[in-house]
């Protein structure tokens, strides 16, 4: 059974349309990540999603369950992280922990034991009863992250969550949604960081102009728009090693770049290898070597004709 | 259960909202120490304490009845003259009621109290009441118009209580067949204060004393409660709009409940902060002030629909302001305006609440102030009807017009 089907999901607002007919759908265990730039109608669809908002048209379904016809229902599903941290500052951890517990049907010693062990999860535990207005930026968006967690959802919606925090409170968010997954939940993404979409994904739907352009793997949407590999070489030699370089198989075309040798390839890792043995078979010695492979930045720069981070 | 919890936490958050607790506790309670100090201090100490000078005008047009040698308006005559009478105190007798409102309205006399022709015969008659007229410059010496009133109020209720046992016990006799014998001048002068007996020692006694402080600190204390509530539903109410602005409302949106039920947690909420806050006002003033505000059902009933109708209000007019800053100001303002006008009346001394106050929603949790001491009366339960209707609209506009808001934007 698929976590959410959306079907031609709109939400317009006057004339304009903030999303526009989309259609995906999200597997069981998967974290599927939402990318697009701002604007782009990322948390439009996720307010649909979780029930914020009600489609102009057109339905989402959680676990079977239609969030227009039993809403409720489909709602207690989900476990959702708004894009802004959306606790009481005049609270401790420990009471927004327990307020939210209440309101999602934990009641006693069940809830006591989740707000530990959120607690812990989140590493909020030694603070537990401090007011949170103390909090840094990242504690308050691990807390925000941690009230989600409490009834132990089977979906994830996580909207922007690492927006405007340091990078080391970034790594745990990002560790923690992965060990979601390793644990079973589903999780939706939504992110404007194409680094967070691809180290995460296992799938990425690209939205822009409340549109989804592209959807599938990391590989899949490179292939999409047949995009190739870059590897960068300091080479000894570099002229007479182009010729033979540019006649390995899977090799598209080899350019000087900067002193550097640019070559362009099908699939960076499986040349690499013929790569060394034809520098060593002509006797050149490789100093460095990068691999650059295609980036969603270059997947969206392809489809949109302008830069992820531009917009 | 969703909504109590809503309720429980706004409320704690409420307790931990120092300028909230000020606004709703120690504001009022600071204004009734001031009154109290004004009106008698802290230490009891009623000798310190001096009656305004007070000159009353006494117009006993009442013509007796053949069973009494003298018409009884003459006891309010020589109770006002009495040597026993505070020095500040003085009395002169005038001929006509034109002559009694004409020393008034020349400022000659301070109140004059006007006995009506048929006093004695309704007195006898065992009707009720016995209608004696007072009059007084509207807001001038309120201390010694309420003592005057006081001490009519007394006298008249004695003497009807009097007569009303000796009319039953001479019927009595009559139907026994023993002989039915009218009061005569020797016996009702030989007793003349027998059930109409008033004295009048010192300022007065500690009694009359805490009536006055009544007189002059209840309603004073009342219209701060109230005023200060009305802030305190609209304060409370106003987190519906703060948890917009914190996300923490449309967070509460996506939990697997309706939005109705976050609705009415809000409004239990500033139902609950404003009961708690009477409550605790009445107790405070009775323990600081010793002030008797009536039966404690009373009381209770009081705190419940003062909580009603403020957090009705509060609801109803923050579902028409979208901005926090805003809303600040405009609810502060109106509740200003409301509340002034409802109260004015307590500070001139005015014993009830009249005209246009009862215009104003804080205008019927005041009067049921000033109807606390006379019990359940019928006038009582008018005006718990009244709050409960001004409620019942103001939280259906409210919960009404926030529904469609959310669902607009839904």
């Amino acid at each position: 059974m698929d976590a959410i089907a959306i079907h031609a999901l709109s939400k317009h607002f006057g004339s304009l349309k903030a999303v526009d007919a989309v259609d995906f759908q999200v597997k069981e265990g998967e974290i599927f990540s939402l990318l697009g730039p701002n604007g782009a109608g990322k948390s439009t669809t996720i307010s649909m999603i979780s029930g914020l908002l009600t489609p102009t048209s057109g339905d989402v379904t959680i676990f079977g369950t239609s969030i227009r016809r039993e809403g409720a229902k489909a709602q207690s599903y989900l476990g959702v992280v708004p894009q802004e941290v959306a606790i009481y500052e005049d609270l401790s951890a420990q009471q927004n922990l327990m307020f939210w517990g209440r309101l999602y049907g934990l009641r006693g010693a069940q809830l006591r034991q989740r707000v530990d062990e959120v607690l812990e999860l989140i590493e909020l535990s030694d603070r537990r009863s401090q007011s949170t207005g103390k909090y840094s930026g990242g504690m308050k968006r691990r807390l925000n992250i941690g009230i989600a967690l409490l009834h132990k959802p089977r979906l994830m919606i996580l909207d922007e969550p690492t927006v405007g925090i340091d990078p080391q409170s970034r790594r745990k968010i990002l560790d923690s949604v992965k060990e979601l997954r390793s644990q079973g939940t589903t999780v939706l993404y939504t992110t404007h960081y194409m680094e967070e979409a691809e180290e995460l994904s296992d799938r990425i739907g690209i939205i822009d102009h409340g549109k989804i352009i592209a959807m599938g793997t990391h590989a899949e949407l490179v292939r999409l728009i047949g995009e190739k590999d870059r590897i960068l070489l300091t080479i000894s030699d570099p002229d007479r090693m182009a010729p033979h370089l540019a006649a390995l198989p899977g090799v598209a075309e080899v350019q000087r770049e900067n002193g550097q040798t640019l070559v362009i390839a099908d699939n960076a890792d499986s040349l690499l290898p013929r790569v060394f043995q034809a520098a060593q078979l002509h006797d050149a010695h490789i100093a460095s070597v990068e691999i650059q492979e295609a980036t969603l930045e270059t997947v969206f720069l392809h489809l949109t004709g302008r830069a992820l981070r531009d917009n | 259960m969703e909504i109590i919890f809503i309720a429980l936490k706004d409320l704690l958050q409420s307790v931990k909202n120092w300028f909230l607790i000020a606004f709703a506790l120690l504001i009022p309670l600071l204004l009734g120490g001031f009154y109290f100090v004004a009106f008698g201090g802290i230490s009891d100490g009623e000798e310190d304490f001096q009656l305004p000078e007070t000159s009353i005008a006494i117009v006993n047009l009442d013509q007796g009845h053949a069973y009494l040698p003298q018409p009884m308006g003459n006891l309010f005559i020589t109770t006002f003259t009495d040597a026993s009478m505070p020095g500040n105190f003085t009395a002169r007798v005038l001929d006509s009621e034109t002559a009694g409102r004409q020393a008034v309205e020349l400022e000659e006399a301070d109140v004059a109290v006007i006995i009506p022709a048929d006093f004695s015969a309704v007195l006898l008659a065992g009707e009720h009441p016995a209608a004696i007229q007072l009059i007084a410059r509207e807001g001038e010496n309120v201390t010694g118009v309420n003592v005057v009133q006081s001490i009519v109020q007394s006298l008249t209720s004695s003497l009807q209580t009097s007569f009303t046992a000796s009319t039953t016990a001479y019927q009595a006799l009559a139907e026994q067949g023993l002989a039915y014998q009218p009061i005569t001048a020797d016996q009702f002068q030989a007793n003349p204060a027998e059930g109409v007996k008033f004295t009048f020692e010192n300022v007065r006694p500690q009694e009359e004393q805490e009536s006055l402080r009544q007189v002059i600190m209840k309603p004073t204390l009342g219209g701060m409660m109230i005023f200060f509530a009305f802030f305190t539903g609209c304060s409370v109410a106003m987190t519906i709009l703060d948890e917009e602005k914190k996300y923490t409302l449309q967070r509460m949106f996506t939990a697997p409940f309706s939005r109705r039920k976050v609705l009415f947690g809000k409004s239990l909420a500033a139902w609950l902060t404003v009961f708690l806050q009477i409550s605790l006002l009445l107790l405070i003033a009775r323990i600081l002030f010793g002030l008797r505000w009536g039966h404690w059902g009373l009381q209770l009933l009081l705190a419940a629909l003062t909580a009603t109708i403020a957090s009705g209000f509060g609801v109803c007019v923050l579902s028409f302001l979208r901005n926090e800053k805003s809303a600040g100001v405009i609810y502060s303002g109106l509740n200003t305006i409301t509340g002034m006008v409802a109260i004015a009346g307590t500070f001139n001394g005015a014993p009830d609440v009249t005209g246009v106050s009862l215009f104003m929603p804080q205008g019927w949790p005041l009067k049921f102030i000033y109807q606390m001491p006379g019990g359940y009366s019928a006038e009582i339960w008018t005006t718990i009807g009244v709050i409960l209707l001004w409620s019942a609209i103001f939280f259906a506009i409210g919960i009404w017009q926030f529904n469609r808001r959310y669902r607009k934007e839904a």
